[in-house]
């Protein structure tokens, strides 16, 4: 079976980046290519690519609590991509598997350079949040 | 003054409905009482009134209390000390002598009236001349103990003596009535004393003689005999003090000397010599030397724990060193001080029934406590270990079994542990475990449950262990009470030196120093050792012998064979045999054979059974068999024999000789009994063990295999659930393979928690019904697939299956209608028809609560609860887990859950005190069950209580407990919810360190993730508020609710089930969005006030 893993740090706590990760609602503000998600009930949601308005992703998402990682399976495609995150000083470590069924083996590359880019912008937006908080000054009375 | 009253025993009350005659002796004679009718005629077939006088008073009607007091109280006393009819002027001048007669005739009318008032019309005879109580509808405790002495219950008669006859009226009359009962009681108590001296029971001799003693203290023959008995159990010092004390009370009192022979009784004791081991009973007990300072440990500890500073003793040394000898001077120590005192020990040989201590010490105490309350539920569970325990109590039946074995543990558990804290309640308790190293697991953990239960109750719990073989679940037990405060001595026995061992040695016999010094090389500090040396001497061997064995091929050697047999048959038994075994045996002359065998030194009797004076002893005798089939299959049989009804608990003994013995023919269907037993007792690794040796004996036996199966499936071992059961299905014939299938699925949906596979095997259960199959199956296979429909299928099919078994259930047993009742709620759940989910509690609960099956009954309500939750209904959830709880009260296991449930819901309906006061007798009883995992729930519980409540700190600590217990919960909701109490304990800090942990936490589905991101924003928010970060807080809680309302809520029901499946606790884990918002909203108007204030 095709696949690959990716890792990054980003400095910010790790409860930031966690409710990114646990919070399909939010993909489409760092999950590249995904322009849509609804919600449609607990651990299921529908996504709908990046220019595909008409084009509903079933997707499933699954907690492994031994492990402590997330999996997300795509139900068109067989896709999983799963996540696990770690404390790293004063940051998160983030690390992601992605496995494809044979049937996908060509958009192996394609889905190489969708979850780098993701990574980033997932990291990104995590210390976004962070520099938010730390910022955000009272009015005060 | 005022009369308390508490229950008493149900057998001698009945209600009204009774029937055969009980009219007094009066009426039957016709006397003039016949003249005033009676207004409510009851006839009845038993007492109605029991009166207690000795000790605290009691009077009691139809078994419920009854205060009587004042005058009506002193004329009950008179009354019942002689029932029937009484001349009434008479009577009223014994009363109030001192008044006119008038005044005292209008003073017996008050008195009569009120005392008619108390106790019921029907039980006090009144008329214009007599007065009085009918006998008929009378118990007076001072009657029944002169009926049972006469019967020859000496016992029990003694046990009802508890004090002076109406200790608080200075009545002529009750002067006299007390004399003439402390006459009676004296004679009472010689009688005990003498038979237990005849029986060789010097203990209990010495105990009653102490009674005696205490009740005569100036009696110089009564101190007599209690210093020769003393003495004769070895506790000379005891002895020596009581002497002492008498000698200083004649002098303090009387200001006499005591009698010459009161002297000559003190010189005895002062001169008294060790008898050369040919004289001595085999009961009696020689000095202990080398000892002092252990026994000096134990008594202090013994001292502390008679205090109420309850503690736990461990001692510890290798065989034959002398652990039963020191438990043996130290209980004889708690025997003289009149407390109680319970030994136990399992068998030495072969399997035995799980918890065979505590069969042997509860055994001793139901037999030796006070009479219970009545409304007590814990001694009828005693039932569950043997059901002439309970019947010892006073109740009968056994108590219906619940659906999960490990329930069934734990409610024994919880009986005994109340049964111990019964016995505790008027005398100190030394409760002693022995050779704990040879325990069955069941026995060790109610000894780790007791043992942590010990503080703060006058209990000493002392554990004897061999140091080898390892027994690392004795260390982990020492380790675990003393990392929860227990106080527990460490006695450790070292090997005796020299001259202790030379001392213990011609405790035996006269030896010489030469033989002495011969016994002292051989025995290498082990007393028992050099005892049965110095024995073997006495009994003529010219060499000493170098082991056990030798001392036992001595010993035996010359025996007849009558007496040999037994020998070797007890010490193929393992344990002590009872009179009941022995005679079981069919030994020709038997009297013979037990004289000679005893004579071998090695045996002693006892409560008029015998057994080796040491296990090592009894080793020896066994390595030694020249046939031991023979005494395994001969010892198997008798113990089988003499348990009667008993069987069940010795099955497993009985199956182990049998093994021994090569007769697996005959074993296979006693390790099947002993089985059963292990498994109603919860004791599931026991069960397991017993069923695989029953498949063992019978490869072919499919009904064992599904057994053993389904107990594997209880214990977690899901591929030897899947191997056995496989092995059971290849078994059968297609045609029989039905209801193996119908079981596989029960276990999937009950044990592994399997719905949908459940379903699966309901259904290919259902294809191979045949058109034949019993209505039972039938029923079965289509409840289950209800069931399995309802949780994992479609509800609508659900639905039809359940009313096509309502057409075919015939047996409206509990059980049926529970499963049923579940069944429907689950449905309606599903289609969302949360308000329907009342009505069907109300009929199924309501049910099996009549049928006396809470087990039943509590699910039902709790999961109608849930669903009233979700519909919003928290009246009418409050109301059905009322219902749960009453079902289930006196019942800790099931009562503990239900509890939870009413605290959480009350909060929700922001009733806090009572919600705090019900998560705090959540919490007080979880903590009685055995297993840590209710505590930790209940901690759980109790933080989100008090959390709603306001009580930050509060909550902080308990959801703190909770996460450190490893508690079965959602981890990182938990720690949000601690986050939450921190945060608003003013320590945003720590908050924010908690909130980090939550994240780490690992996230499984049974914790609703979806959930989690919204809850921690919120957390966010209230840590930013802690801060006095306005904004950030503003921020944060604005993003919480944005996060709620992206949530797509869960379909009616659906959420529901996730948490049914998930959690098992719904109302706990429910997740309510619309709620969470509102709070949101209202957090955020707070902070908008706040901002505004200028």
């Amino acid at each position: 079976m095709p696949g690959f893993s990716l890792t990054a740090r980003a400095d910010a706590p790790v409860e930031e980046v966690w409710k990114l990760l646990f919070d399909p609602t939010r993909f489409p503000e760092w999950w590249a290519g995904v322009e849509t998600v609804h919600a449609t009930g607990p651990g299921e949601y529908t996504q709908w690519p990046t220019g595909y308005p008409d084009f509903p992703m079933p997707q499933t998402m699954h907690t492994d609590q031994t492990g402590g990682r997330v999996t997300i399976s795509c139900q068109i495609s067989d896709i999983d991509t799963t996540w696990q995150l770690a404390e790293s000083a004063a940051g998160t470590a983030i690390e992601v598997r992605v496995d494809l069924p044979d049937a996908e083996a060509h958009r192996l590359d394609t889905q190489h350079d969708a979850i780098t880019a993701s990574l980033a912008r997932l990291a990104n937006l995590a210390e976004t949040a962070t520099r938010a908080a730390a910022t955000n000054d009272d009015p005060g009375p | 003054m005022v009369v308390r009253i508490v229950g008493g025993d149900r057998r001698h009350s009945v209600g009204a409905a009774s029937t055969a005659a009980g009219s007094s002796p009066a009426e039957r004679s016709g006397s003039s009482i016949r003249s005033r009718p009676v207004r409510r005629q009851r006839r009845y077939r038993f007492t109605v009134v029991r009166v207690h006088l000795l000790g605290a008073a009691v009077v009691e009607r139809d078994g419920r209390a009854v205060t009587v007091s004042g005058a009506a109280r002193r004329l009950l006393v008179f009354l019942a000390l002689d029932p029937g009819p009484h001349d009434r002027a008479a009577l009223a001048n014994q009363l109030w002598p001192e008044l006119p007669a008038a005044t005292a005739r209008a003073n017996l009318r008050n008195a009569l009236w009120e005392l008619r008032k108390a106790v019921g019309e029907d039980v006090v005879l009144a008329s214009r001349v007599v007065a009085g109580l009918r006998a008929a509808l009378l118990w007076v405790d001072v009657a029944e103990v002169g009926r049972l002495a006469e019967r020859g219950e000496l016992a029990s008669a003694a046990e009802l003596c508890r004090g002076e006859l109406a200790p608080e009226l200075g009545d002529d009359w009750v002067l006299a009535a007390r004399e003439q009962h402390r006459e009676r009681q004296v004679m009472l108590l010689d009688r005990l004393a003498e038979q237990c001296e005849a029986g060789g029971d010097t203990a209990a001799a010495a105990r009653w003689s102490r009674r005696r003693h205490a009740l005569t203290p100036l009696d110089e023959p009564g101190l007599c005999l209690l210093l020769d008995r003393l003495a004769a159990t070895g506790d000379r010092a005891g002895a020596a003090l009581a002497g002492r004390q008498f000698v200083d009370r004649l002098r303090d009192e009387l200001d006499v000397a005591p009698s010459p022979a009161t002297r000559s009784a003190l010189a005895r004791l002062h001169a008294a010599v060790p008898a050369p081991l040919a004289a001595t009973p085999d009961t009696a007990r020689r000095p202990m030397f080398g000892r002092a300072r252990e026994l000096g440990t134990l008594t202090a500890a013994w001292s502390l724990a008679r205090r109420g500073q309850g503690r736990v003793c461990v001692v510890t040394g290798e065989a034959g060193i002398g652990k039963t000898r020191l438990i043996g001077a130290l209980a004889d120590r708690a025997d003289n001080v009149g407390a109680r005192v319970a030994i136990g020990a399992g068998a030495d040989v072969g399997a035995e029934a799980p918890l065979a201590i505590w069969h042997a010490l509860v055994r001793e105490l139901v037999h030796d406590v006070p009479a219970p309350p009545r409304q007590a539920a814990w001694p009828g569970e005693l039932a569950r270990l043997a059901p002439d325990l309970a019947g010892a109590l006073g109740r009968t039946g056994t108590p219906p079994s619940l659906a999960a074995p490990e329930l069934e543990r734990l409610r024994i558990f919880d009986a005994v542990l109340r049964l111990i804290e019964w016995s505790v309640a008027d005398r100190p308790v030394l409760l002693v475990a022995e050779d704990v190293h040879r325990a069955d697991r069941a026995s060790m953990q109610l000894c780790a449950h007791i043992g942590r239960r010990t503080v703060g109750l006058p209990l000493l719990f002392v554990l004897t262990r061999r140091d080898r073989p390892a027994r690392p679940d004795a260390d982990v037990l020492c380790a675990d009470l003393i990392g929860r405060g227990v106080e527990v001595e460490q006695v450790v026995l070292e090997p005796l030196n020299p001259p202790e061992m030379a001392a213990a040695a011609r405790t035996v016999t006269a030896l010489t120093d030469q033989d002495v010094d011969r016994v002292v090389a051989t025995a290498d500090g082990n007393p028992l050792l050099a005892v049965e040396s110095a024995r073997a001497l006495a009994a003529g061997s010219t060499a000493v012998p170098t082991n056990l064995r030798a001392v036992v091929r001595a010993a035996t050697g010359s025996v007849p064979p009558p007496g040999r047999a037994l020998v070797e048959t007890l010490a193929a038994a393992g344990r002590d045999l009872s009179g009941a075994e022995i005679e079981s045996l069919a030994l020709p002359g038997r009297r013979e054979a037990e004289s000679h065998a005893l004579e071998t030194g090695l045996l002693r009797r006892q409560r008029g059974g015998l057994g080796f004076r040491h296990a090592l002893l009894a080793e020896a005798v066994r390595v030694e068999l020249r046939d031991p089939e023979h005494h395994h299959r001969q010892a198997a049989l008798a113990i089988e024999r003499a348990a009667g009804a008993r069987r069940d608990q010795v099955a497993a003994e009985v199956a182990g000789h049998l093994h021994s013995a090569g007769r697996d023919d005959l074993a296979g269907s006693r390790w099947e009994r002993a089985a059963h037993h292990a498994r109603s007792l919860g004791a599931l690794p026991e069960a397991a063990t017993f069923w695989g040796e029953a498949v063992r004996c019978d490869p072919t036996a499919v009904e064992a295999r599904l057994e053993l199966a389904e107990v594997l499936g209880w214990l977690g071992r899901p591929e030897d659930f899947e191997r056995e059961w496989r092995a059971a299905l290849d078994l059968l014939p297609l045609s029989a393979q039905s209801r193996a299938w119908s079981r596989r699925g029960k276990v999937l949906r009950t044990v592994v928690c399997h719905p949908s596979e459940s379903l699966r095997a309901y259904r290919r259960a259902a294809e191979l019904l045949g058109p034949n199959a019993p209505a039972s199956l039938r029923c079965d296979v289509l409840i289950g697939m209800a069931i399995g429909e309802a949780s994992a299928g479609s509800p609508e099919r659900a639905e039809a299956l359940l009313d096509e078994v309502e057409t075919l259930v015939t047996d409206r047993d509990p059980g049926t209608l529970g499963e049923i009742g579940t069944a429907r709620l689950l449905t309606q759940i599903r289609l969302g028809r949360l308000g329907r989910c009342e009505h069907i509690a109300d009929s199924a609960g309501a049910a099996a609560t009549r049928a006396g099956r809470p087990d039943i009954a509590y699910p039902i309500w709790v999961h109608a609860a849930c669903a009233l939750t979700c519909a919003g209904d928290l009246p009418a959830a409050l109301r059905a887990a009322d219902q749960a709880l009453a079902a289930t009260r006196g019942i800790t296991v099931i009562e503990v859950p239900c509890l939870a449930v009413r605290a959480l819901l009350l909060s929700r309906l922001g009733r806090h005190d009572e919600a705090l006061a019900a998560s705090a007798e959540q919490l007080t009883l979880a903590a009685r069950i055995e297993t840590p995992e209710p505590a930790g729930l209940a901690h759980h519980d109790a933080g989100l209580v008090a959390l709603a409540a306001g009580h930050h700190r509060d909550a902080a600590t308990h959801l703190e407990v909770a996460l450190d217990a490893d508690a079965r919960i959602s981890r990182p909701a938990t720690r949000l919810a601690r986050a939450e109490a921190l945060a608003g304990s003013g320590d945003p800090h720590e908050a924010t360190a908690e909130l980090r942990r939550a994240a780490l936490e690992p996230v499984g589905p049974a914790d609703q993730p979806w959930a989690l991101v919204p809850r921690m924003a919120r957390v966010q928010g209230l840590i930013a508020l802690a801060r006095g970060d306005l904004a950030e807080a503003r921020r944060r809680l604005t993003e919480a609710a944005d996060s709620w309302q992206r949530c797509a809520a869960p379909a009616p029901g659906g959420e529901l089930m996730v948490n049914f499946v998930d959690l098992g606790r719904p109302v706990v884990g429910l997740v309510e969005p619309g709620r969470e918002l509102a709070r949101l909203r209202a957090e955020l108007a707070e902070i908008n006030t706040l901002t505004e204030v200028p």
